[in-house]
């Protein structure tokens, strides 16, 4: 095979690549390059490589192909992050209701002592002013279960059983 | 048009294209292509491999490498026993199909009413 030929198509093969990661796992990305390669090489006994590479389309549109087959898998990592993003959320923002809670209170003239507040459990937050100022915020049961919820939509586990139920609808 | 909607019906049979020249005999990527359009459809390589990975995921396609003599060793396809009923039944639906298209074709089914209507005339 001469060097350009070897080149055109590893700059192919390279871009294809870039495109698929993150996208389809590593060994499957490896096993697909490698497979592309073999029938690429194959097609250009047939013709010319320029014709064989230019054969397989625009490397965007068959990295959208191959990553199409790979969306039923279920992604925790980023169900890890969403659900984690949640928490952080919602701590975040009980801790900024609880400075207002507490400023409101001081506004109000309210009396010393602990004044604490809970919105359906997903924002709690206490304020004490007795002896120094005691502020503490954070989530109860309902956030985390919010942040399980958010956690399982987007990591998606049922596209397990959606792939078993794509063969089964094959066989029936 | 034409050219589009050749396209997109291709699309729609591929995977019954594929279990097809799979069911004859097991192959390899650009050999499926070559089998394909010798048969007479034109397909782009661009699809039919990714089609290829999609149904080997999916269960219904099992391969193996096979040595090359004329470089890297070649991934062959075959049918798995699910890729067989799944054939059976993508076969049968496109009979299916196909049958009411022809019922629905006004030119083939013209004679069959011109007859009748003679028939019926005094």
């Amino acid at each position: 095979m001469r060097l350009r030929d070897r080149l055109l198509l590893s700059w192919y093969l390279l871009r294809l690549r870039l495109l698929l990661d993150g996208r389809v796992p590593h060994r499957a990305m490896a096993r697909l390059l490698g497979e592309l390669r073999t029938n690429t090489l194959a097609a250009a006994e047939h013709g010319s490589m320029p014709a064989a590479v230019r054969a397989l389309g625009p490397a965007r549109r068959l990295a959208d192909s191959y990553a199409e087959g790979f969306t039923d898998r279920p992604r925790w990592l980023r169900g890890l992050g969403a659900g984690l993003t949640v928490l952080v959320g919602l701590f975040l923002l009980s801790m900024v209701c609880t400075l207002v809670f507490g400023w409101g209170v001081e506004a109000g003239g309210g009396r010393p002592g602990e004044h604490s507040f809970s919105v359906l459990g997903l924002l709690q937050g206490s304020y004490q002013s007795d002896n120094g100022l005691t502020v503490s915020g954070g989530t109860g049961l309902p956030g985390l279960l919010l942040a399980l919820l958010a956690g399982l939509w987007v990591a998606r586990p049922w596209s397990l059983r959606r792939r078993t139920a794509l063969a089964d609808l094959n066989t029936h | 048009m034409p050219e589009a909607f050749d396209s997109q019906l291709m699309r729609g049979v591929l995977t019954l294209a594929l279990l097809e020249t799979l069911a004859a005999a097991e192959s390899y990527g650009f050999e499926i292509v070559l089998r394909l359009r010798a048969a007479g459809l034109d397909v782009a390589e661009g699809s039919v491999y990714p089609a290829l990975t999609r149904l080997e995921r999916v269960g219904l396609l099992t391969s193996h490498l096979v040595a090359s003599t004329s470089g890297p060793a070649r991934k062959y396809y075959a049918l798995s026993g699910v890729g067989r009923e799944a054939r059976v039944a993508a076969r049968a639906s496109w009979r299916r199909v196909s049958d009411a298209l022809q019922r629905l074709d006004p030119d083939a089914t013209a004679p069959a009413v011109a007859t009748a209507r003679t028939e019926d005339a005094p």
